[in-house]
């Protein structure tokens, strides 16, 4: 699909999703109560209208252009980028979910080991558990000493144990 | 210059040079050269990123560290232009035009000075320039009432989206998307819920902080994964003899340097236009005043200068709309006007009457951190250069790293971490689809303020829309946002004309 279309399509759906969700707005019980839904509404109708002007303008230049495939010049990628950017993603998702429970210290140990295993490659594993110790020490003390922001330490109690057997399908 | 002016200008250099203040200009100026330098972390990441590390600052020596991040990260971002010919930031693109060819005619040492001595000249005189119009304007600024910022706002968020032809369209989805984002949470007039999905963590809304990082820093990482493994190691000179220039080079470069300065600072006056432009278009006008043309892209040391003087004073005339109006001009200001919220602050006219210290002390921290810069980027470039080495295998994962902790301190809750991971992504998306992400990154700042005087302008005329029309400020500025629409095909037609011609 040509990269304009995704993004027209991006648009209106979008524009769509939130305007549905805006018609869901409570009235205002103080003065005008529909003025809480006017700002959003006005910006999901534009988002429409924009997705649609982009798929307009885009379908014109793909007829110019014949829908030659492979206009649009393509860099070349990494192959394995794919990996990179899911590992990242769910990594940084586990970090927020461990990170109050698991407390900074250990939480941020795990996560920049396995961040560096990921993006630095596993045979560099000797630099990656220096820059990890090196990194996570150093910010702990500057937070903790220099700005004097506290984080949080190990708390196994606000790990809500029941939300996670939940995730994985099991119980307590 | 009024003797009031020169007074204040006195009282924010003694706020300025108190030891705190002043040590932390010297970190922040180290920081953002070093922040500048590095591909894909351009000054408005690198001030999102440090962004959380200023809460526990008092408001003035956070502005002051803040500028001093952005000032270096605009010396900076030519370092790597110059001796790798990858620009750190969009601004730094024309310095790769004939710095890199210099560099490789083995005369790094005074190209790295040129592009420092005309940052710091370029950036001087906008310094000049700053003080002198930013009263006035503030004084003027006084006569805005919602409906005059309302339209004030949809004139900034214009000039931004729309930067070309191509991008127009994308770029006013880009900034609806930054509007959508400001909608969520208690709707601050009205109590009312609004996209929170029930979520306690979404009714405070999305903090601007949370964005930028998401959008600018991880969402630039993911981006660059793409290329990560393929761009080997590098390898960077570090090693330099005396940086510094000959005679002939100054004779060739002062009138550049001084030519181009004003239209730097004019163009980081007008809303959008941004550090990019000034210094291409600089270029361009340099390239056709120049008596030797055929040099330049070739090592033409005025072809750095020219650039170089004009995106600094950008940088310093973008800073006029935020301080004076309360309205950012670029990516970097937006961060820097939330910055200002965040500490309870209202950015605008009356800041320069209710925090005199902390409006003219950043003015006299501005003069001190150029000269802060110049030492730290001509005597110390073959240290801070070194940097360059990090490979970005490592140098993503820490600030990856670094972006989670800051975002953190935000609220001292991890719930947002989750959002940021969704806002990366978001950033990925746009970046691989070519959508801009600097007018998301406005309309997320602004955002809020442009509803509520939207909506107090209505109340105002109990709902009759004339009242964005009620001014000729009002007028003006719709007709510089219709302009600033129609502008790109303006100079597409003309352009087209021309070649026809």
């Amino acid at each position: 699909m040509r990269r304009d279309t995704v993004v027209g399509l991006f648009s209106v759906v979008l524009g769509g999703l939130y305007c549905a969700e805006t018609l869901q707005i409570r009235r205002a019980t103080v003065g005008n109560p529909w003025a809480p839904r006017v700002f959003p509404l006005a910006i999901s109708l534009f988002l429409i209208a924009l997705g649609v002007a982009v798929l307009i303008v885009d379908r014109k230049k793909a007829a110019l252009e014949g829908e030659k495939k492979g206009l649009e010049a393509k860099k070349a990628k990494d192959p394995g980028y794919v990996k990179l950017i899911v590992g990242t993603v769910v990594l940084c998702g586990a970090y927020g979910f461990a990170f109050e429970p698991l407390g900074y210290l250990l939480s941020t140990l795990c996560f920049m080991f396995l961040l560096l295993m990921l993006v630095n490659e596993p045979k560099r594993w000797i630099s990656n558990i220096i820059i990890t110790l090196v990194f996570t020490f150093a910010l702990w003390g500057t937070f903790v000493y220099v700005f004097d922001i506290s984080l949080p330490s190990f708390n196994l109690e606000s790990l809500n144990l029941e939300e996670v057997a939940g995730w994985i399908g099991g119980s307590v | 210059m009024e003797s009031s002016v020169l007074s204040n200008l006195l009282f924010g250099f003694s706020v300025a040079v108190k030891w705190q203040n002043f040590g932390m200009m010297i970190v922040g100026s180290a920081l953002g050269t070093v922040l500048g330098m590095l591909p894909g972390l351009g000054p408005s990441t690198g001030i999102a990123l440090l962004l959380p590390l200023t809460f526990v600052m008092p408001p003035e020596m956070a502005l002051i560290t803040m500028c001093a991040v952005y000032y270096g990260a605009m010396f900076g971002g030519s370092r790597s232009s110059i001796l790798l010919n990858i620009p750190g930031d969009g601004a730094a693109v024309a310095s790769c035009f004939d710095g890199y060819p210099m560099a490789q005619q083995g005369r790094a040492e005074a190209a790295l000075a040129i592009s420092a001595i005309a940052s710091f000249i370029g950036g001087l005189i906008s310094c000049v320039a700053f003080v002198a119009i930013a009263v006035p304007v503030a004084r003027f600024a006084l006569r805005f009432g919602p409906p005059e910022y309302f339209v004030l706002m949809v004139f900034a968020l214009a000039a931004t989206a729309a930067i070309s032809k191509e991008e127009l369209l994308k770029g006013l989805i880009s900034m609806f998307i930054g509007l959508m984002l400001t909608t969520v949470g208690i709707d601050l007039q009205s109590g009312v819920q609004r996209f929170t999905f029930g979520t306690v963590e979404l009714q405070s809304g999305i903090d601007f902080v949370v964005v930028i990082i998401g959008v600018y820093g991880l969402g630039e990482i993911l981006k660059e994964y793409q290329t990560l493994r393929m761009k080997g190691e590098t390898s960077v000179q570090t090693k330099f003899g005396r940086v510094w220039i000959s005679w002939e080079d100054w004779r060739r470069c002062w009138l550049p340097i001084l030519r181009q300065t004003p239209i730097g600072f004019f163009i980081g006056v007008l809303p959008g236009a941004g550090g990019t432009i000034a210094a291409m278009m600089s270029y361009n006008n340099e390239k056709q005043l120049s008596k030797h043309p055929d040099e330049f892209g070739k090592g033409a040391i005025e072809g750095l200068a020219a650039p170089e003087a004009a995106n600094n004073a950008c940088s310093i005339g973008a800073m006029i709309p935020m301080f004076t109006l309360g309205v950012p001009g670029s990516g970097t200001t937006a961060v820097m006007l939330g910055a200002l919220m965040i500490y309870g602050l209202q950015p605008g006219p009356l800041l320069f009457q209710n925090n005199p210290e902390i409006a003219w002390g950043v003015i006299a921290s501005l003069f001190l951190s150029n000269v802060i810069c110049a030492i730290i980027n001509i005597p110390l470039a073959g240290l801070l250069v070194r940097v360059l080495a990090v490979p970005p295998r490592v140098l993503y994962p820490l600030v990856i790293g670094m972006a989670f902790l800051g975002v953190y301190t935000i609220n001292y809750s991890a719930a947002e971490f989750v959002l940021l991971t969704l806002l990366g992504l978001l950033g990925y998306f746009m970046k691989c689809y070519k959508i801009p992400t600097a007018p998301l990154i406005l309309a997320v700042v602004v955002g809020s303020s442009m509803e509520q005087t939207f909506r107090q302008a209505l109340i105002m005329s109990d709902g009759s829309v004339v009242v964005f029309f009620r001014s000729i400020i009002c007028n003006v500025l719709w007709l510089l946002a219709a302009l600033s629409i129609a502008w790109p095909f303006i100079s597409d037609w003309r352009q087209k004309r021309k070649a026809a011609a």
